[in-house]
């Protein structure tokens, strides 16, 4: 008997310690940390929210998983640190005359991780996936073909489209080897071969995403030869890693004590720019009590942006006049908006046949972006009388409700862009062919004047004259009270002191190859 | 015995097949199109359209269900919506991971837990049994995710001992493998006590203090198997729940496990990758379920008899 239960015992102690070598001896050849923080002599270890679930730059459009193609892939043209587009795979362009046709002069000498040329052929075929692929609608609609021409390759877009080249420098038009690519799609989202400064050298799903640099980028191989990203969600130990050294490198969260322990510590530099989106209170311009642009007005004096910003951000933000995202060039910097007046906004409810007030719901999605603000707002229309309930959804369901269904009244939601051109900001916003659940205008507002002077500036290839659009639909938006821009946020970035070319970036798009160890 | 294994074997078809509708159900009711979240926030309708019809997701909600399990059933596990890849090669990717922590802190839980329970009994209201029960309550109160902050302050922050994030090097799985055993070894400790209390208060034991058995003699021969059932059970159950993953603790130390990967597919509604990694999780529970009671007959001979045919 007391053979049989230390043979028991015996087996148990054997299964546990077996699975235990089995599961511990399978990684131990990486490369591992120095006491918690590893070498930072070459190796750049960095923080990501989320790892790329595809390395097919044609099959995302989110912009967490394109960080990883910035470094992998090149495009026709790349975006400079200030917002400047500069030619990469393209030598040079052209614009026809009617500005729907680009000719790019490919530049020779620029090879792709395998060792093959990048070709005029080559960019033909990536261009026309890019077009053909779901993905990228956002940024490639507008194209309608790439073609080989003398050497060159020839854009042809469906119409005149002024902000074209900031569509180009998005990593959905990165440029591909088209044998590897077309003989197996799948086997080249997990290896995929690019042009970029960086190759991929191996993926951990979920924990790392390894890069090295590649010798014969056509630039000058990248002066940090290796970079390891590792997905770290939560916030607390993606600080606690930067504060002891595990890290060089890291978005810090939304969270002000996080924010301002990284501001504060003295060994990391803290970089800031206004990001490319900005927060507003919508109305649902076609039903319900908002289809009142008295009572949109009335929200609109009595929204105090100052107040809303310390109350739902800790201040971490800048008052935005117009309905423009305000890192884009054309935004209208003389623009103001009506201002905070409660007695326009009461006299403005009374006329509306609302002199006692009313209660509405604020549908929106239930992050704290969002609800923060909501509950600052619910106080601060609580002094025109308007009870504002706030009913927090999932992201899908506030998608599917609000954004295309427009099922609700009012709403509280971030207006980001694609690419850094007033047109990104407005046309997919407000022109009413995006109405009715088919875009963005989840506002549903229809204004044939307004729709004129979209399509004006997208096709309008004076930067004077498109300044001069923009203002005008700023205003309009404005007195229609359309939505009721509040504030945009700040991009950050924190980093070691001696790790250079690091910044803050608007669009959230950052070519590693600009970084350097001190 | 076997044909009770094969028995067992044979009833977690129904269980698993059970557990794949009813998620495949609520996956259907909850909010969100897979395939927006696919193409992101702001596709137009016509391409969500497009992709819906590509992915089958515009097939009847059986259909789609009946396909799933004929594919399992041919070794088929799906694909990931979000990845594309084989739903399968992304469990066993992350399983190790899982296994390390739930193996690791099983082990501390045991080595500490069970020496410390049969001491709190044998010498009850010592100080010994004070201090242990105490310390237990206390580390049953406690969460696992501020005890592993509090882990990575003292031998990351200050000590700089130990890696506070990833799974490079077997010191990545101390913290995280501490973390989650605290709360196991209080119950166990608890558990431990509480059976040894009560054995050591039967008839048989007094009977072998009676004819002289020593201390030791009477707690680990007498005793300690009569506690071990419970212990084990308690055991298999808590080491089936690690397996199935710890999201909470998998975040905290940025280890990339099985709680995280059923997490982020339902975030992303990702049905045949949650399904699949539930089912696996559920299958791998059913197996630790089994090796409990096969366990059983080696504890107790009474639990044996059972599965030994009476010779005529």
């Amino acid at each position: 008997m007391r053979k049989r239960f230390t043979t028991g015992f015996a087996l148990c102690l054997l299964l546990a310690v077996t699975m235990m070598l089995a599961a511990c001896g399978s990684d131990s050849k990486t490369p591992s940390a120095k006491n918690g923080a590893p070498d930072t002599g070459r190796v750049l270890y960095e923080r990501a929210l989320m790892d790329a679930k595809t390395f097919d730059p044609f099959a995302t459009s989110d912009i967490t998983e394109q960080i990883f193609h910035y470094q992998i892939f090149e495009g026709l043209l790349y975006e400079t640190p200030d917002g400047k587009y500069e030619p990469a795979i393209a030598e040079k362009y052209e614009f026809n005359k009617a500005g729907d046709e680009i000719t790019f002069t490919i530049r020779k000498g620029v090879k792709f991780h395998n060792g093959a040329d990048v070709t005029p052929e080559d960019v033909v075929f990536s261009l026309n996936t890019a077009i053909k692929s779901k993905y990228t609608t956002k940024v490639s609609s507008v194209m309608k073909v790439a073609e080989l021409k003398d050497g060159k390759v020839v854009l042809k877009l469906k119409y005149p489209f002024k902000p074209i080249l900031g569509c180009l420098v998005n990593s959905s038009m990165s440029i591909v080897p088209k044998a590897v690519y077309e003989k197996d799609p799948k086997a080249f989202a997990a290896k995929p071969v690019g042009s970029g400064p960086y190759m991929l050298e191996s993926t951990k799903p979920g924990e790392t995403v390894t890069f090295v640099a590649f010798k014969d980028y056509w630039r000058g191989e990248a002066k940090i030869k290796k970079i390891v990203t590792k997905v770290i969600k939560d916030n607390t130990s993606a600080l606690m890693a930067m504060e002891s050294g595990g890290l060089q490198l890291m978005q810090p969260s939304q969270d002000y004590s996080d924010r301002k322990a990284l501001k504060e510590n003295p060994k990391l530099v803290y970089y800031e720019k206004p990001q490319a989106v900005f927060f507003d209170v919508g109305f649902n311009t076609a039903k319900g009590k908002f289809a009142d642009k008295r009572l949109r007005q009335a929200v609109a004096y009595a929204v105090d942006k100052n107040d809303l910003i310390a109350g739902a951000v800790n201040g971490m933000a800048q008052p935005v006049e117009a309905a423009i995202v305000p890192s884009v060039p054309q935004y209208p910097k003389e623009f103001k908006a009506w201002g905070y007046d409660l007695e326009k906004a009461k006299k403005l409810m009374a006329e509306a046949g609302y002199p006692d007030g009313f209660t509405v719901t604020m549908r929106i999605i239930g992050a704290t972006n969002y609800t923060k603000p909501a509950e600052v707002l619910q106080a601060q229309l609580k002094k025109i009388n308007i009870d504002l309930k706030i009913e927090t959804l999932e992201r899908a369901a506030w998608f599917e409700k609000v954004y295309s269904g427009g099922e609700y009244e009012i709403t509280y939601y971030a207006h980001p862009i694609s690419v850094l051109d007033a047109d990104f900001s407005t046309y997919a916003y407000f022109h009413s062919s995006e109405a009715d659940g088919k875009g963005s205008n989840f506002y549903n507002y229809k204004n044939p004047e307004l729709d004129k002077l979209l399509e004006a500036g997208r096709a309008e290839s004076d930067e004077k004259v498109r300044s001069e659009i923009y203002k005008k639909i700023a205003e309009i938006v404005r007195d229609e009270a359309v939505c009721v821009p509040t504030y945009a946020g700040y991009r950050t970035m924190s980093a070691v002191k001696e790790l250079k070319g690091v910044y803050a970036d608007p669009m959230n798009r950052y070519y590693k190859y600009n970084y350097s160890w001190e | 015995m076997l044909k009770y294994i094969g028995k067992r074997f044979l009833w977690m078809i129904p269980v698993l097949l059970g557990i794949s509708f009813i998620l495949f159900s609520i996956m259907e009711l909850s909010p969100g199109d897979p395939a927006r979240m696919m193409l992101g926030d702001y596709a137009s309708q016509a391409d969500v359209e497009a992709l819906r019809k590509e992915m089958g997701l515009n097939d009847p909600f059986f259909i789609r269900y009946g396909n799933y399990v004929n594919n399992i059933l041919h070794g088929d596990f799906g694909m990931s919506y979000q990845t594309k890849k084989n739903c399968a090669e992304e469990i066993i990717n992350r399983f190790p991971a899982t296994l390390k922590i739930a193996g690791l802190a099983t082990l501390i839980a045991a080595s500490i837990g069970i020496p410390i329970g049969i001491v709190s009994a044998v010498r009850q209201y010592s100080v010994l049994d004070v201090v242990s029960v105490s310390a237990a309550m206390i580390f049953t109160s406690i969460p696992g995710f501020w005890l592993g902050l509090m882990l990575i302050l003292l031998f990351t922050l200050k000590l700089g001992l130990l890696p506070s994030v990833g799974s490079e090097s077997w010191k990545n799985f101390i913290m995280p493998a501490l973390s989650m055993a605290a709360m196991f070894t209080a119950t166990l400790t608890r558990m431990t006590r509480s059976t040894m209390l009560e054995v050591i208060r039967q008839d048989y034991i007094r009977t072998a203090k009676a004819k002289g058995a020593t201390q030791m003699q009477i707690v680990f021969k007498h005793a300690l198997r009569n506690t071990m059932l419970p212990v084990v059970t308690i055991m298999g159950i808590d080491f089936s729940n690690l397996l199935g993953g710890a999201l909470i603790i998998e975040n905290v130390f940025g280890i990339s496990g099985l709680g995280t990967l059923m997490v982020d597919s339902v975030k992303s509604k990702d049905t045949p990758m949650l399904v699949a990694s539930v089912l696996f999780a559920s299958s791998v529970g059913g197996l630790v379920t089994l090796l409990v009671d096969v366990l059983y007959t080696y504890i107790d001979p009474r639990v044996r008899m059972q599965y030994i045919k009476p010779s005529k």
